[in-house]
């Protein structure tokens, strides 16, 4: 009972951390997020995150508060630490993985099916079963027999990682020469030349 | 949110920072080697091999214990331990206290009985002063990690004060680091930007800093309180208020019974003390202390496990002879007060094992986080003046270290493995963390890919070390899953997944492997 009583309270106040972090206007204009007009959850999101520790102090349950606070802390930490690129990253890899695992356990179950179906003799394999049919695909990913979805997937969420990585590239070359740059007069004209190309 | 004017807000980041760099390097070790000891008792059985025993004393505890007194001599009745080893044996523990004549200072002459839990036999016997009792051979793993942490394997009591210091230079960081940073709160989820630049790791320091700030100064307050109590707390408050004399001030804080009646009396039946103290207390009974025992004037006192939802375990006292209970035994002092309850949460605070696991894994977490933030912020004052050599060769030091003290605890527990069998593991352990050591340096010298290459021996130990493990004759999994020894598989598959998670970061970054160097097109001749 003192333990869900615990975990309760964690997930709680992990359920509101994560609407804050998530709607953290500072964090998502770091990482070029698009802005959030409107928060109308926070304080809800703040009660409750600190509402479990408060509950936890008037029952007086001192051990359990220990944890939570202990366990809020170091979660916090770890999910505010996670960047929103790493998390899209982590997603399509799921996604990716997923899609291609599918069709890999499918490719498996087709020889399986045929290896049976040249090995054991027909009338004991009157039962024998489509299993790529019979079976449904986890929802959010692709259709059964369906390799070249799952390419696709796999090409369309490495694009996607390179163009955010070209993107940040682009960001840290023009933070970088934004820093760095020195005004050069030629003559009349001036002219913008980075420090090291200023011969 | 910060009070400080721009000049205050300065100094106390030069302060912040110098204190950090020139302490940084051993309260990193400190506070690392403290997240792992948070497990002292799980490292122990498992690296003896051994499943542990998690029941606390029971109930049945009287017969055995009088049969096993009635051959030790009645001088050791004096004081009288009883409880519980984690092999699940019992462990009495007969002393009394006598003035030796050459030094004339105080020793402790003891009997020491270890009697199979089951049966009542006695399995051991030793009988000497408790300063001369043998080093436990299978502990020795545990015994040295715990030293690393309590004092740095220094001597006493310099290490331990070291570590009080080092407690006090960790509150005065956390503190003045939340004052000299202006927007602790706004910045509370903002994550390291992905850059190159001091930003960066500026954010990676911050962030860690601000969410491990309570208990940050929550263990260095304890830690702190533990280096330095006993060696300069006590002295002082004896020298200023009881003019030197010690055993006046513990008699005045701890009470001295002047009436003690000698004469012989039966003890009450320990059985029925402890069903008694736990029906009181809710929780069972970790450990007895006899008094006086086999006389009027003896005294139960049971040390109790931590009821639900409380910190500080209790100790309840009892009338040896009428099993009348006396009330709740104070830590401190002679009557319960707040300085005593304070006192009792101190200890559970620091070591985080008032919850079993669950507790322990949330302190090994805040553990981690603070070592993580220590070396951060050492790698965040550094980075901001590598122009300068020295303080680039600094850093890279910095690293060798943050990898390098992992790696010579492996190493010491490679070197405990080997040697358990054939050699006195007490004096290789420390021998194999100096090797692991030497080795950390060596490969620090060579300063590229240094990081790599200590993550990548990392990773190859705690590969290796559940099958080192296993080959020196350790709990294989099948015994440890059918026995409940749960602490061996979980510790094996912890160095597992963290030694391929640690080969996976040695591999090098997707675009290095991946991404096929560009060749230029050629172009068609005119």
């Amino acid at each position: 009972m003192s333990g869900w009583l615990i975990l309760a309270a964690i997930l709680t106040s992990l359920s509101g951390l994560v609407y804050l972090a998530w709607t953290d206007p500072k964090r998502r204009r770091t990482h070029d997020l698009p802005k959030i007009a409107r928060r109308p959850f926070v304080w809800p999101a703040r009660i409750a995150t600190f509402g479990p520790g408060v509950y936890l102090t008037i029952i007086g349950h001192w051990s359990g508060l220990a944890i939570w606070a202990g366990a809020v802390t170091t979660l916090g930490w770890i999910m505010a630490a996670i960047t929103p690129e790493t998390y899209a990253n982590l997603r399509d890899d799921l996604h990716t993985k997923r899609a291609s695992g599918w069709a890999k356990a499918q490719q498996m179950s087709k020889a399986a099916l045929s290896l049976s179906a040249k090995y054991i003799p027909g009338r004991v394999l009157a039962w024998r079963i489509d299993l790529p049919r019979l079976v449904k695909a986890p929802t959010g990913t692709l259709q059964p027999a369906d390799d070249i979805e799952a390419l696709k997937a796999r090409i369309s969420a490495l694009e996607a990682r390179l163009h955010r990585l070209e993107d940040r590239q682009a960001s840290d070359v023009a933070d970088f020469e934004a820093r760095d740059r020195i005004v050069v007069s030629v003559g009349e004209n001036q002219t913008d030349k980075p420090l090291n190309a200023a011969e | 949110m910060s009070f400080l004017t721009q000049a205050k807000t300065k100094r106390f980041l030069a302060v912040h920072g110098w204190s950090g760099t020139l302490l940084g390097l051993l309260l990193y070790v400190c506070i690392f080697t403290g997240s792992i000891v948070v497990f002292e008792d799980e490292i122990d059985s498992w690296s003896r091999g051994q499943i542990a025993y998690h029941d606390s004393i029971g109930t049945l505890v009287d017969h055995k214990f009088r049969v096993a007194a009635r051959n030790v001599d009645r001088k050791y009745y004096e004081e009288v331990s009883i409880f519980r080893l984690a092999d699940g044996n019992m462990r009495y523990l007969f002393h009394t206290h006598e003035t030796d004549q050459e030094t004339g200072r105080i020793v402790e002459p003891i009997v020491r009985m270890t009697l199979d839990s089951e049966t009542g036999d006695v399995i051991e016997r030793w009988e000497g002063l408790r300063s001369e009792l043998p080093s436990d051979p299978g502990g020795a793993l545990r015994n040295f990690w715990v030293d690393l942490h309590v004092q740095l394997y220094m001597p006493n009591p310099y290490g331990i004060i070291l570590v009080g210091v080092l407690g006090l230079a960790m509150m005065f960081a956390a503190v003045s680091g939340i004052l000299i940073h202006r927007h602790v709160f706004r910045d509370a989820f903002v994550a390291a930007r992905s850059s190159k630049r001091l930003v960066g790791a500026r954010d990676l320091h911050v962030l860690a800093g601000a969410w491990g700030l309570p208990f940050a100064v929550i263990l260095a307050f304890t830690g702190a309180f533990f280096g330095f109590a006993g060696n300069v707390g006590v002295p002082l408050m004896s020298m200023s208020a009881f003019g030197g004399d010690q055993e006046a001030m513990i008699e005045t804080i701890v009470g001295v019974r002047e009436d003690i009646d000698l004469t012989p009396a039966p003890l009450a039946a320990l059985d029925f003390v402890i069903r008694d103290g736990m029906s009181r207390s809710g929780a069972a009974v970790n450990a007895i202390q006899i008094t006086n025992y086999d006389s009027a004037g003896a005294k139960i006192m049971l040390q109790m496990d931590p009821s639900p939802g409380s910190l500080a375990p209790q100790t309840l006292a009892f009338d040896g002879v009428s099993r009348r209970f006396e009330g709740e035994a104070p830590l401190f002092g002679q009557a319960p007060s707040i300085g005593s309850s304070l006192l009792g949460i101190i200890g559970p605070l620091h070591f985080g094992n008032f919850a079993g696991l669950a507790s322990k894994l949330v302190w090994l977490g805040m553990g981690l986080a603070m070592a993580f933030v220590t070396a951060s912020g050492m790698l965040l004052w550094t980075k901001r003046r590598e122009k300068d050599p020295l303080w680039r060769g600094f850093r890279h030091w910095i690293v060798v270290t943050v990898w390098g003290l992992p790696f010579a605890m492996l190493v010491s527990a490679v070197a405990y493995f080997i040697t358990v069998p054939v050699a006195d593991p007490n004096l290789w352990t420390p021998l194999g963390f100096l090797a692991g050591a030497v080795v950390a340096v060596g490969l620090g010298l060579r300063t590229e890919s240094t990081e790599a290459r200590l993550r990548l021996a990392n990773a190859a130990l705690c590969l290796a070390m559940p099958v080192l493990r296993h080959l020196m004759g350790g709990t294989s999994w099948a015994e440890a899953l059918i026995g409940g020894g749960t602490e061996i598989l979980v510790i094996d598959i912890l160095l597992l997944a963290m030694g391929l998670l640690l080969l996976r970061k040695a591999r090098p970054a997707v675009s290095d492997r991946e991404i096929a160097p560009i060749t230029p097109i050629q172009e068609p001749a005119e």
